[in-house]
This record gives structure tokens, sequence and C-alpha cells, in this order.
């Protein structure tokens, strides 16, 4: 009954932090004042959302998809050329970028879904590089240059803002909304199902688990989560171009963080991109130009802490540590009888 | 009515047949055993009926209704539920939600498993047949600390939760102590006093035996005979399989 | 000019070829995708280019030492990082060689900066006119220090006991075990010799192509796709792999478009992955 009554009671600080935390990231643009550290926040949102949408692919369903940056260029090409050439506002643009995502998610996932490990995650490399080569050679996207998109000032229609602060809200609502659904999934019957097939495929189809659709559903949520941030990318930065969106060091990004942060949990995600981010970017910031490609280092040797210290991530990490405070407590609070 | 019906059942691997041209068939509401010995091609038979392995020739149905080559948890979902010689569980799930993976998946839309947990009714559900194989007091607990005969009792209340046409049992008393033993049998007895249909590999004779109303007996991946278990005892070829000339 | 592109694509081939043979050896006896292998092969290429600048050396001339300071390294990078990862889960496995990959071409890129260096020696230079084909000297002389490679390697492999100890450990780790073969130091060997034929290649590459932190990375993805066409497992395979990927982009090259060379590469990986995962000649 004690028991019962003390889950309860952490479910509901649970709540209630979360609800905090909503607060304060919601006036965060009024405490954080200045464009650069604004920047940092926007950008930390952003992986955060791509986080976990390689999240249910690799952490739930554990498939490594190293080519995640195809949908996000996807989703930025899609809405920068409609915007572009058909004056379509990037607000359906995003939907259109995601569904595209989507589709070439199902048609991909039914070729290679059925890899598995390291032939899967070759495949997925295999596609971004051919799609980064390509675009670059491609006029109609604008080839090695991209595009730079129009400037419009402040405009909602075409999505963009000379203030940050907007550009912020839209990302902290993806990325809120991202992490509910994550959570949603990871409660649902999903978590239980996805978790099996990774652990053990074979035991799992052998209980009537239709594995393959369940890896199919996750790649595509997936592709149109990641497309979606592709858009807003574009409208932020207002420009695209291979180099910018189809690198094989960000699909790789895009997988470090919630490994390190914790694959296959609703919080990892987040926890890996608070990390790693704006760290490397302050440290970025610190050594100026000399520190070309510090942050990757940081990110390698992040990973390298994870594999060695903790493989769970940094979730794990700060399980363990509410565990033995709260060990420590107890011991210290149980009364000498 | 014959729930499962293999005919022609042949399996090679390479140069070997594993399975050779076997016909064998088990009658709704029946316990049915497979003997023979080791090698005899009695686990690749449960493998080709369930699309673990591909079938080279032959058919296999359920209720007469074809359903060779169709994909695993097809055949699941249809009806075949199938326990593995070595158990194949989730050693890190906890033995209830072990159980709630085998419920029934063939209704369950996507929203549904996008969206919804297990409902409560399923939950109970699972948690009366972990009730029945006796593994009340671990149910919270992670199935990899079950002891062998403990993962046993465990399959089968996961045969239990899908609610199957037939349940296959590959050696359901192996490497389980004397008085585990006698719950299983005892479990599978009382399932099938209810109406379950058995297919049991079994290498120990007491067990079948004592179970099975007819017995098929493998050797070389051959059928070489048929019987109640009073008649098999006395077959002259099958003693000869085991013991030989 | 079908002929040009064959032999030009057998001469390129045979350096892929090489690059492929290493991974293969790792893949062979540990499971494991070396995604950091085209980062040694800067590293190669980047000492080579050293020796020249400090010393004017050909690389040609200072293959065996590059090849041994690449085979202590292999030796280094496997005893204090790869043996770590070694029971952890695929993901994090495949994660940190890329870690690795990102560990050391940033570090090239802080320690050498990132301009183009180039090694412009006359040794060898020009081209050879045999039968109306065109045969670039510097490219012969990397398909043939390739072939001394390979021969070097087979007779390793097959007639010293270091070398039968890392095809046992290959084939059949527990029998090896069983019968006194040291695992971790086959380990340590096979991660050394992968390096020091990784080296070979990058001398001769040095002596082709820019050098800079970045340059290894295709070959590393190169590489890849010919095992994975060869088979992983075998390292016959990984050789026809490398020689056939060489001919096809160069025939790719000449007949569409330059551009596309590499992305006809990968294609041919993903048509290997979704056609015959398990390559032409591989296991599993």
């Amino acid at each position: 009954m004690v028991n019962k009554l003390k889950r309860l009671a952490g479910q509901k600080m649970n709540s209630l932090l979360c609800v905090l935390l909503l607060v304060v990231l919601l006036l965060l643009p009024l405490i954080v004042r200045g464009t650069y550290y604004r920047h940092i926040l926007i950008f930390t949102l952003m992986y955060i959302v791509l986080a976990q949408a390689w999240n249910l692919i690799g952490g739930y369903v554990g498939q490594i998809a190293l080519g995640n940056a195809v949908f996000f260029a996807l989703g930025a090409y899609t809405s920068t050329l409609l915007v572009m050439r058909g004056n379509v506002t990037p607000w359906v643009g995003m939907w259109v970028g995601g569904f595209v995502a989507a589709a070439v998610a199902l048609a991909l996932g039914s070729l290679f879904l059925k890899l598995k490990g390291h032939y899967f995650a070759m495949a997925t490399i295999a596609v971004g590089e051919i799609m980064r080569l390509w675009f670059s050679n491609w006029k109609f996207v604008g080839g090695a240059q991209g595009f730079s998109l129009p400037l419009k000032r402040s405009s909602w229609y075409y999505m963009q803002w000379q203030s940050k602060i907007p550009y912020y809200y839209i990302i902290l609502i993806i990325a809120v909304l991202t992490t509910l659904l994550v959570r949603t999934l990871d409660k649902a019957k999903y978590g239980s199902y996805a978790k099996a097939v990774n652990q053990d495929e074979i035991s799992a189809r052998s209980r009537g688990v239709n594995a393959f659709r369940l890896k199919q559903i996750s790649f595509c949520l997936c592709a149109f989560i990641t497309a979606l941030v592709g858009t807003f990318y574009a409208q932020y930065i207002l420009y695209i171009s291979p180099q910018s969106m189809l690198l094989l060091q960000t699909s790789i990004l895009v997988a470090i963080i919630p490994i390190v942060g914790g694959v296959g949990t609703v919080w990892g995600p987040v926890l890996g991109a608070i990390f790693i981010f704006p760290l490397t970017e302050f440290l970025r910031a610190q050594l100026g130009g000399q520190a070309v490609g510090l942050n990757y280092i940081f990110f390698g040797l992040a990973v390298i802490f994870v594999v060695m210290v903790e493989p769970l991530g940094l979730y794990a990490l700060l399980q363990k540590m509410k565990e033995i405070i709260t060990r420590v407590g107890r011991s210290h609070a149980s009364p000498e009888h | 009515m014959q729930v499962l019906s293999i005919e022609n059942l042949t399996k090679r691997f390479g140069g070997l047949t594993a399975v050779d041209n076997v016909s064998m068939h088990v009658d709704s509401g029946k316990i049915v055993g497979l003997i023979g010995p080791n090698g005899s091609g009695k686990t690749t038979l449960f493998n080709c009926v369930t699309s673990y392995y591909e079938v080279d020739e032959g058919k296999i149905k359920l209720s007469d209704k074809d359903i060779t080559g169709q994909r695993m948890e097809v055949v699941c979902e249809k009806g075949v539920y199938r326990t593995f010689q070595f158990p194949r569980l989730f050693p890190e799930l906890s033995i209830l939600k072990n159980v709630l993976l085998a419920t029934k998946h063939k209704h369950e839309g996507l929203i549904d498993v996008l969206f919804r947990a297990f409902s409560a009714d399923l939950v109970n559900r699972a948690k009366e047949l972990i009730e029945f194989v006796e593994l009340t007091r671990l149910t919270n607990k992670p199935a990899g600390n079950l002891s062998g005969g403990q993962k046993k009792l465990l399959e089968l209340a996961c045969a239990l939760m899908k609610e199957p046409q037939i349940v296959l049992l590959d050696e359901p008393a192996g490497g389980v102590n004397p008085t585990l033993i006698n719950v299983l049998k005892a479990r599978i007895l009382e399932m099938n006093k209810e109406g379950m249909t058995f297919f049991v590999i079994e290498h120990n004779m007491e067990v079948i035996m004592s179970i099975a109303e007819r017995i098929y007996v493998l050797d070389h991946g051959a059928l070489i005979a048929e019987g109640t278990s009073e008649e098999i005892q006395v077959n002259e070829e099958v003693l000869e399989a085991y013991f030989g000339k | 000019m079908l002929a040009q592109s064959i032999v030009s694509g057998l001469l390129v081939g045979s350096v892929y070829s090489l690059i492929a043979v290493g991974l293969s050896l790792i893949w062979g006896i540990m499971e494991l995708v070396n995604f950091a292998h085209g980062s040694f092969l800067m590293v190669a290429m980047y000492i080579c280019y050293a020796f020249f600048f400090w010393f004017g050396l050909d690389p040609i001339f200072t293959i065996p030492v590059v090849a041994a300071i690449l085979f202590v390294l292999g030796l280094v990078t496997y005893k204090l990082v790869i043996a770590r990862i070694m029971k952890a889960p695929m993901l994090l496995q495949i994660l940190a060689t890329f870690a690795l990959q990102f560990l050391i071409n940033y570090t090239m890129f802080f320690v050498a900066k990132p301009t183009f260096r180039s090694v412009k020696v006359d040794f060898l230079e020009g081209c050879l006119k045999y039968r109306g084909v065109y045969i670039d000297k510097a490219m012969l002389a990397a398909f043939v220090a390739s072939v001394l490679a390979f021969v070097f390697l087979y007779l390793f492999l097959h007639y010293t006991k270091t070398g039968k100890g890392i095809r046992a450990t290959t084939d059949n780790p527990k029998a090896a075990l069983a019968l006194g073969v040291e695992i971790e130091k086959m380990y340590a060997l096979t991660w050394g010799i992968s390096m020091a034929l990784v080296a070979v290649a990058g001398a001769m590459l040095s002596r082709i192509m820019y050098v800079h932190p970045t340059v290894g990375d295709k070959f590393g993805l190169i590489a890849f796709v010919a095992v994975a066409l060869g088979g992983f497992g075998s390292i016959y395979g990984a050789l026809l792999g490398g020689l056939l990927i060489g001919v096809v982009a160069t025939l790719v090259g000449v007949y569409a478009a330059p551009w596309m060379k590499v992305p006809a590469i990968f294609a041919i990986l993903v048509i290997t992955l979704v056609v015959r995962p398990q390559g032409l000649f591989g296991r599993k």
C-alpha cells in the first residue's frame, strides 16, 4: 500500500517537473537574450527532434539507420522548391515534404529493412551518399550550390522572421509534440513489441508480432518527422545545399545523440542533445578558427565515453545516480532501532 | 477434424534429407506425440510447419487451409503456436510482459498498436495464465531469472495467451526437474481437457507415453511407426531405431 | 576506348582491393566493420608526405618504414580502443569506429591544417603506351605494389605460424582456442597487418593525389563496397570486388559522366545488399 502511494507520488512529482520544465522552456527566450545564445537553443531543440526521430528506428526497433540526412534534405528541398517555384507557403510545403520523405522511407524500407545490423547501416550510408552526389550535379535542385531562399523580411506566410523568437517557439512545439509522441508510443503496445523485435526478432515473430510492419512504421515516422525539421532548417538558415544537408557526418551525428543520451528511452535523445550540442557550440566559439571540426572530436569522445563507461547512455547513468542517492537517503533516514 | 495435416513433407539440407516424405495429422482435441532418436528430424519438422525453414516438398494444412510457406508470424496468428527446445523468451522483460507479447495480434490495427497500451482485460488474462502455471510470485521479475522448468511453464502460459488451434511443444520436459515435470504434465492435461490440441516432441518416454493418445516415430527423417503408446512400446522397428539391432 | 577503361580500371581497382583486403581480414576474424579504415589510409598518406617533405624521399622507397609505423598504429588502436568495444552491442561498435574516424580525421585537421598537400616525384612519372592503351606509370607502380603486397600476405597467411593462427581464428575461433592459439594476439596482429596493407596503398596513392584530412573517407567507403560485393569473410572476394569496382567505376566515368563514378559504386552496394547480401563468395 505504502509502495503504491510512493509510486503515485513519484508520478505526480514527474508530471509536476515536466510542467515546470515546460514553463521554463516557454519563458526561456525572455531570459536568454542575444541572437547567438538563442541560436544555440534553437539548434539544440532541432537536434532533439532529429534524435527522437532516429530513436524510433534505431533505438526502439533497432535498425541502425545512418542516412537520415536523406529525409532531412527531402523535407528542405521539397518545401523550398514549392516556395520558389510555386509560391506555396512552407506551412503546407512542410507536410508535403514530410509525406515525400515517408514515401521514400516506405520504398527504401521495403528493400532494406530485411537487412540486419551492418548491412542495413551500409545500405543507408550508400543511399545518403548517392543522393548527395546526385543532388550536387542536378540543376533542378540547384546543384552543388543549392538554393538561397528569397528573403521576405518578416512574414508568417513565408515562415520567415527577423527575430529568432518565432523560430524558437515553432521548434519548441515540434520538440514537445515529438517527445510526447515517443512517450505515447513507448507506453503503448508499440514500445513492448518494438523492443522485443529489437532484442530477438525470431522470438517476437514466433509470437506473431509482425516485425517487418513495425519496422516500416518506425522508419516512415522517423522520415516524416526528420523532414519536418528539414523544412524548419531551410526556413531558419535560408540556404540549402547538398554540402550543408546531405553530409554523412550529419546522419551519424543524428545517431550519436540518442546513443549518448540513451537509446530506446523517451528522455535519452533529449539528454543527449542537451549534453552534446551546447557544449560543442561553446567550445567552437571559444577556440574560434583553430577549432575546425573540434566538435566532431568531441562527438567522437562522447561515443567512446558511452561505450566504455555506460553503454546505456546518460539516461541510465542518471537513473543509477538517482538510485544511489535514494539508497543513501534511505540509509540515513532509517532511525537507529 | 484434422487440425494439423502434414502431407508428404520433405526437407533437405544440401545432400542430407532431414525430413523424408513424412505425412502426419493431428485431430482436434487430441494430444499426439512425436518421438525418435536424436537427429531424426523432429525439430526440423516443427520448423517446417512454422516456416522457420522453407519446405522443399509437401504441404502443411491447418484446419484444411494450406499454410505451407507462409511467414512465421502469419502461421502463428492463424493458430499454430510453437515452443522451442531451448526456450526463447525475452530475458530482460518481465514474465508478465513476455506473456502479453503473445496476445492475439491478428486483430490489432495500426492505431491500436501505436497508441494503446495493453488493456486491463489482457493484463488480467495474462495474470490468470501466470497463475495457472504457478508462477504468480515471479510475475514482475525478469524472465531471465527463471529456471529451465519455469521457463517451460512460462512458454505454456504464452501458448494459452495466443488461444491457438494447436500447440507444438518441443521437448517440454527437457532439462526440467521431476517435480516441475509433474506440474507441466498436469497443466498440459488440464488444457487438453478444455479442448486444446497438442503435438508434442519428447525424449522423456514416461511423459510422452502417459499423455499422448497417438505417437509418431521418426528415424533419420522417415516415419517408421505410428500408433498408441502401447503399440509403439513393443514395435520392433522403434526398438531397433533407439537401441540398434 | 573499352580496353583503355578496363586497363585503367584494373589498375585503380588493385588499390581498392588492397584497402578492401585489410577490411576483410578484420571483419573475418572479429566480425567488426572498421568504419575508420579510410582514416588510417589518410594517416599513411600524411606520413609519406612528411618523409617527402623533410627528406625528399619518394614514397615508394619509404613503404617499409610507413608500413611498419602503420602496423604499430594498428596494434595500438586495437589494444586501446577496439579491444574495449568487442563486447559492446553492434550499434555501439559501429558508432565507436565512426567515432574513431572523427577523432583521427579531425585531429589531423588540427595538426596538419586542412590545406592540400602534394607529393611531387619524378620517378615513374608519365605514361607508357602498349598496344594503343595508355598506362599511367604511377598507377602501374601502384598495381605492382598491390600485387607484391598480396603475394606477401598470401605467403604470410599460409606459410607462417602466426599467419596460420590468424586463419584458424577466422575459421573457427573455438577450435583455435583449444589448439592453444592466443586469440587476443591474433586480433591485434590482424589489425596491424591490415593497417600495413593500407600503408602500401597510401604510399602509392600519395604520389597521385592531394593529401588532406578527409582524403581517405571515400576509399574507406569504396573498400566496404568491395568487401560487400566480394562477400564478407572472403579475402579473394575482397580482392575481386576491388578490381570489379575499379573497372565498373572507370567505365561509368567514361561512358556516362565522371561525377557518376562514386554513385555507381554505391549503387553496386545497394544492388548487392538487396539481391545477394552475402556477396559473391561470402558465407553467412
